[in-house]
């Protein structure tokens, strides 16, 4: 992710991976809490049939189905892409893929509440090896390799800027989780301070990849953490951390995974009408293995379709259509006060 | 995944609630008759070929004497107690009666009970089936000529184990004495902890065959009442032959079917049983076994010894940690020996991989196999060394250790870089203060070695993840397993890894204990000379 | 529960199939050729121009660890741990191949520690070594670059001295200490490709040459290698090379090093005083004037006067030294800034640093950068401190 934004944005990613994306994710935010407030306990797919009627809420549902299929499906390929390029080119994508979306499946089948236990586990492991890694490359960091700022003017960073907009904009999951939560008035706020610490994450992250490789570097490597991670070498005896980062990447991955597939299963059995999502497992699992295997040819396509159609394509989803039902929901007054 | 293969075992594919299992017989009462010898005959017959059942007929010493007679299992019961408190007293001391009260067919029974037998434990029963179990649990039953009740006296007399200290569970610091195969006595250990009124124990009889008691003991007030109700309604509706051990119990009781995680706590010793009381927990302890369960339980409480509680807290602090440490070793390292020296071999130092190349150039089986080759034979020895007597064992372990470990090497057939794993792992796995943990620990280690096998480090996290879902999804009573983490309760983390001091420990576990929160005063703390009170 | 079955099914054929293929990636530790230095040449072979890959490969001893060490004391100790394979092709790619024709073992890329360039194959141009990262997949950025004013291959052939293994040797050498003591730079793949791949600078790399020791013929050591020297690069190909005292004057203009050991002999009549530079400091000030771009260099230098003949320590004598120092100082860096100027390479970072502060002035500057950075005028200042004084009381006063 931060390879994209510096290829744009050069010297000046950080900005560009932090400042308008996370304005993007705020509004996408305040379209989505308020939508939750107006039709309490209700997901996405149940209040767009209230919206817009049931043929063309039914067609948006599905619409988001597809959507949240895709995400997930580029995830598990990212997933696998990762993996294969970088640690075990030898091994078939479809093994890893069908390896995470199992495991995945077995969390969805568990319950959205085992997967935000595990994710609660998880999360500080996460940071944690992050944050080592960004720690160890300090020496390694120069910081004259963010200047000149803003070279070239606001368009490259406003380029570089869709990426990671599209991945603030993930949000939109709260959209369809929002019912689960218990105290839903503190979602927004909660929701801020996600936005906040994801943007601090990613910021950091994207800045000392800059600083220690400067922007061609940054722009050309496939996964500049990774590479941040081989860099380290502290004491001439921390080093080779790689597998470290990989393997709470892992984690993270799994966790997001599932968050997705749930988002699709729930979503669906909205759609069709299903008590439960359950049943649903499996054949989305499956579909979602296929698809990821044999979608993109090779990690060049991905990316390629990551950067030119995904990004841009996420951004109408995250904030255009959640936009236009909140603005047909506040055209209808009838329909406010009813749902009130 | 194994629940279908369950059912299979299961023999008759487990349609519940048939009502044909042998397990659920009614039974009816059978009263016994104001004659003596259809007494006498209905019992003989219920202990036919019994030949530990004595039965003894005499007379009350009484004008005119009335008959009667004493039955018990003679293995179970004290004689000479018997002897003394019931047969010399209704012989002999019938003389020194009041001269007002006079022993008839009529009253025996009154003044039997009321004046002449002196033991402090003493019921009647007038159901034959009663009287029967109450002799196979040890008691005496004395029957008189004219009345259709019996008088049950207890005089109990098997051998017993002395207490001693708990084999599973030493410890350094703290009391040294463990449960025993008696109920009283594990009671009476526990009482002298707890000494309160509001310590419950709650008999519940399990089982059809034969009868055994369950003691389910808490606090009222600090345990959660749908947690202890929950515990006696799922214990009751166990039907069952017998109850041998705890261990039986454990497997009835759980929430989950199909677990390799110990979702119920056993512990040998007293003052770990107390402990949990008081944190709110639940105690089962079943007669004749020395296992005492503990409920709800949580992950971590399985890497807690009692111990920590007595230690400073630093250095608890520092074991727990250390222990935590073992649990991942024990856990990973033969699946990251893998995973490194067949998939990641950038991961080690240049010269550290130049010997383990060195180490294993000899060796002809792919790591994989090495280490599964070596692992299994440390499980041998281990299991060798436990079902052995404990001289042989330790001659065992020495051949296991020494001369395999060594020859092996020498031999080629595993690296030396192997053995060092594998010892490693087997000191590791003994810090695991809990039998049941390390179990599943050691058959989760294997799992992650095949992952790693096929898929090096991405498959050992992604079966990391697997098995941290599991957890996440485990429950105990309803109490998460993986609490207090994930949910997270930063309150409860104060006894977790770290242990903080005990004047800290203001408030007891959130989730089993929060009736009754607070656990002591804020400001119990040391309190430096000069600074406080005044006193000086 | 019929969807459980299924579900076990499923379980039990990804499983299955996974065993069945085999494990994909799997390598056995003592089946990786662990690579730990590489040599890249250009030579011509019958007529026709051909990369030369040299390989030195880490030889883990055959046998058991234990044994083996008692079998390996009555050999020969040097080299016995390394393998030198070489191979030639019309791509880099083929070369590589070829150095393994004869070795059962897979390559394995991640321990290359330095990567030695022959004179030819730097002059060339070097952008087929910045793109190796894309070729290895375990390729680690922190690899060592060497250019040598040979052939790479020779380079390869020199034995360790010190340490057990070659790389071990020049690893030591490339990772600062040649820097500390000023006789070459320490460059990694990153600074080095960061340097090709940036608009506005020119890259450096160390030189690497051999000799034959003299010390002690005994301990049979016919060749070893070592850092002395810069090699220049405009753009990707080798323009020339920094002598001894040039390395010195560039190390110290770039340079930012908190432990350094480089002595500065300063001689005016009898006296003779080493200051020992131990710490420096330097910065580049682009000063924009009209249509015309000057530079200003300031160098700061913390350092002992470790040997003092025929001066007295004291506070006049001091400030003589921090003078001198500081008058030598300067005319090195300047020496090392003529050459760079020469060689039409700005590899101390004038331009970079212009357009990392002034983005109107690097508009004008950019088009003929290197041409601008000839003709930009550059000023050094030093200022050399004097910190200790390497003696703890006034020092021996001999008789005459």
């Amino acid at each position: 992710m931060p390879s994209i934004t510096a290829q744009n944005a050069r010297q000046s990613a950080w900005l560009a991976a932090s400042v308008l994306p996370g304005i993007f994710g705020i509004v996408t935010l305040s379209v989505i809490w308020k939508l939750g407030m107006y039709f309490p306990a209700k997901t996405l797919a149940q209040y767009a049939e209230k919206v817009l009627g049931k043929f063309l809420g039914k067609m948006l549902a599905g619409i988001y189905v597809l959507f949240f299929l895709m995400a997930n499906i580029v995830i598990v390929r990212e997933f696998a892409e990762v993996l294969t390029v970088v640690f075990m080119p030898e091994t078939p994508i479809l093994v890893f893929a069908a390896l995470l979306v199992l495991v995945g499946g077995y969390a969805v089948a568990k319950g959205l509440e085992v997967i935000t236990r595990a994710a609660q586990f998880v999360l500080p492991l996460f940071l944690l090896s992050l944050a080592l890694v960004m720690l160890l490359s300090i020496p390694d960091m120069e910081l004259g390799r963010f200047r000149p700022l803003l070279e070239g003017g606001l368009l490259p960073i406003i380029n570089g800027s869709v990426a990671p907009a599209s991945w603030y904009g993930q949000v939109i999951l709260i959209a369809v989780l929002l019912p689960a939560v218990n105290k839903p008035k503190e979602v927004f706020k909660q929701g801020l301070v996600m936005l906040a610490a994801a943007a601090a994450v990613f910021t950091s992250v994207t800045a000392s990849a800059l600083a220690v490789f400067g922007p061609e570097l940054t722009g050309n490597f496939l996964f500049p953490v990774l590479e941040m991670a081989r860099y380290v070498n502290a004491a001439r005896f921390v080093q080779r951390m790689e597998i470290l980062v990989m393997a709470f990447w892992v984690t993270g991955i799994v966790i997001k995974a599932s968050v997705f597939y749930y988002a699709i299963c729930l979503t669906s059995a909205q759609l069709l009408g299903l008590k439960a999502y359950k049943p649903l497992v499996y054949p989305v699992g499956l579909v979602q293995i296929t698809g990821a295997t044999f979608l993109f040819g090779s990690t060049l396509e991905l990316m390629g379709f990551l950067a030119k159609v995904w990004s841009p394509l996420a951004l109408v989803f995250e904030l255009g259509l959640p936009l236009l039902l909140l603005m047909v929901t506040l055209m209808r007054p009838t329909l406010r006060r009813n749902t009130r | 995944m194994f629940k279908q293969l369950l059912k299979k075992f299961m023999g008759f594919g487990g349609k519940k609630g048939s009502g044909q299992g042998r397990a659920s017989q009614p039974q009816e009462k059978r009263p016994l008759s104001a004659n003596i010898d259809k007494n006498l005959q209905a019992l003989r017959e219920t202990f036919d070929l019994c030949g530990d059942v004595i039965f003894r007929e005499f007379k009350l010493n009484a004008e005119p004497p009335i008959r009667a007679f004493v039955t018990y299992v003679g293995t179970l019961c004290d004689e000479e107690r018997a002897g003394e408190h019931v047969m010399k007293a209704l012989m002999h001391e019938t003389t020194a009666l009041p001269a007002n009260v006079r022993l008839t067919q009529g009253s025996a029974l009154e003044i039997v009970q009321n004046r002449l037998v002196t033991l402090t434990e003493l019921n009647t029963s007038s159901d034959l089936l009663e009287v029967t179990k109450h002799m196979v649990n040890g008691k005496l039953a004395l029957v008189i000529d004219g009345s259709a009740t019996a008088i049950i006296a207890g005089v109990p007399g098997w051998e017993n184990r002395a207490i001693e200290e708990p084999d599973s569970e030493p410890s350094v610091r703290g009391p040294r004495d463990g449960f025993v195969e008696n109920l009283t006595t594990n009671l009476a250990t526990i009482r002298r902890r707890v000494k309160t009124s509001r310590l419950k124990v709650e008999n519940i009889e399990v089982g059809v065959l034969s009868k055994q008691t369950v003691s389910v003991l808490y606090i009222k007030g600090i345990a959660s009442d749908k947690i202890v109700a929950e515990v006696k309604e799922r214990i009751k509706r166990i039907k069952v032959d017998n109850i041998i051990d705890s261990g039986l119990l454990q497997e009835f009781i759980m929430d989950e079917e199909i677990t390799v995680f110990p979702l119920i706590q056993t512990t040998e010793r007293p003052d770990k049983t107390a402990a949990s009381l008081l944190e709110g927990r639940v105690a089962l302890i079943v007669d004749t076994t020395p296992m005492t369960l503990l409920v709800p339980a949580t992950f971590i409480t399985f890497l807690q010894a009692a111990e920590d509680s007595y230690n400073e807290a630093f250095y608890a602090t520092f074991i727990r940690l250390l222990r935590f440490v073992a649990l991942n070793i024990a856990l990973l390292l033969p699946a990251l020996y893998i995973a490194i020296t067949t998939y990641h071999q950038e991961m080690l130092p240049a010269k550290l991989l130049n010997s383990i190349a060195e180490a294993r150039s000899g060796v002809p089986f792919p790591a994989f196999v090495e280490a599964i080759l070596m692992e299994l034979t440390f499980e041998l020895l281990r299991e060798a060394g436990t079902r052995l007597p404990k001289n042989v064992g330790q001659a065992v372990s020495t051949v296991g250790g020494l001369v395999i470990g060594q020859a092996a090497v020498q031999a080629g057939v595993v690296s030396s870089a192997m053995v060092v794993v594998v010892a490693l792992t087997a000191v590791a796995s003994f810090t695991i203060p809990n039998i049941s943990a390390s179990f599943s620990i050691r058959i989760l280690r294997f799992s992650l070695m095949i992952l790693a096998a096929i898929m090096g480090a991405p498959g050992i996290m992604l079966g990391l993840m697997f098995i941290l879902f599991h957890l996440c999804g485990l429950r105990s009573f309803g109490v998460p397993y993986l609490s207090p983490f994930a949910p997270l309760s930063p309150s409860d983390l104060k006894d977790t890894f770290i242990r903080v001091p005990w004047w800290a420990m203001i408030t007891r576990p959130r989730l089993f204990g929060a009736k009754e929160p607070v656990r002591q005063e804020t400001d119990n703390g040391p309190v430096k000379p000069g600074e406080g009170g005044g006193s000086s | 529960m019929k969807r459980t079955r299924r579900v076990v099914a499923g379980v039990l054929i990804i499983f299955s199939l996974s065993f069945l293929q085999g494990c994909w990636s799997r390598k056995e530790i003592e089946d990786l050729a662990v690579v730990t230095m590489i040599g890249l040449d250009r030579i011509t072979e019958q007529g026709v121009d051909k990369w030369r890959y040299t390989a030195r490969i880490m030889q883990p001893k055959a046998g058991q660890g234990g044994q083996g060490g008692n079998q390996q004391s009555n050999g020969a100790p040097q080299g016995g741990k390394e393998l030198l394979l070489t191979g030639t092709g019309l791509t880099m790619q083929e070369a590589a191949r070829n150095t393994g024709l004869r070795s059962p073992r897979y390559i394995f890329m991640s321990f290359v520690s330095t990567i030695v360039v022959g004179e030819r194959a730097a002059r060339e141009g070097v952008s087929e070594i910045a793109e190796i990262r894309g070729r290895y997949r375990d390729f680690r950025p922190r690899t060592y670059i060497a250019v040598t004013n040979g052939e790479a291959f020779d380079v390869l052939q020199s034995c360790p001295e010190v340490s057990d293994t070659l790389y071990e040797e020049i690893e030591g050498l490339a990772d600062h200490k040649a820097e500390r003591i000023g006789v070459a730079c320490s460059m990694d793949w990153n600074y080095f490709v960061q340097n090709l791949l940036g608009p506005d600078r020119d890259a450096v790399a160390p030189r690497i040459t051999t000799v034959q020791p003299k010390e002690d013929p005994a301990n049979g050591v016919r060749q070893a290698a070592f850092l002395q020297g810069n090699a220049v690069f405009r753009g990707d190909k080798l323009a020339g090379w920094l002598n001894e005292e040039e390395t010195l004057g560039y190390i110290l203009a770039v340079g930012d090093l908190n432990n350094a050991i480089i002595p500065i002999t300063l001689v005016e009549g009898d006296k003779r005083v080493a200051y020992l530079v131990g710490r420096f400091r330097s910065t580049i000030e682009p000063v924009v004037g009209a249509g015309k771009v000057s530079f200003r260099l300031k160098v700061k230098t913390w350092g002992e006067v470790d040997e003092t003949h025929n001066i007295r320590v004291n506070d006049d004598s001091l400030q003589w030294v921090e003078a001198a120092a500081a008058d030598k100082i300067r005319g090195v860096v300047l020496k090392a800034i003529d050459k760079t100027k020469e060689l039409n390479a700005d590899v101390i970072g004038f331009s970079q640093e212009l357009h990392r502060t002034n983005l109107e002035a690097w508009g004008d500057y950019r088009p003929a950068w290197r041409d601008n950075f000839r003709k930009a005028e550059i000023e050094v200042e030093v200022e050399c401190k004097v910190t200790r004084t390497g003696r703890l009381g006034k020092g021996e006063a001999f008789k005459d």
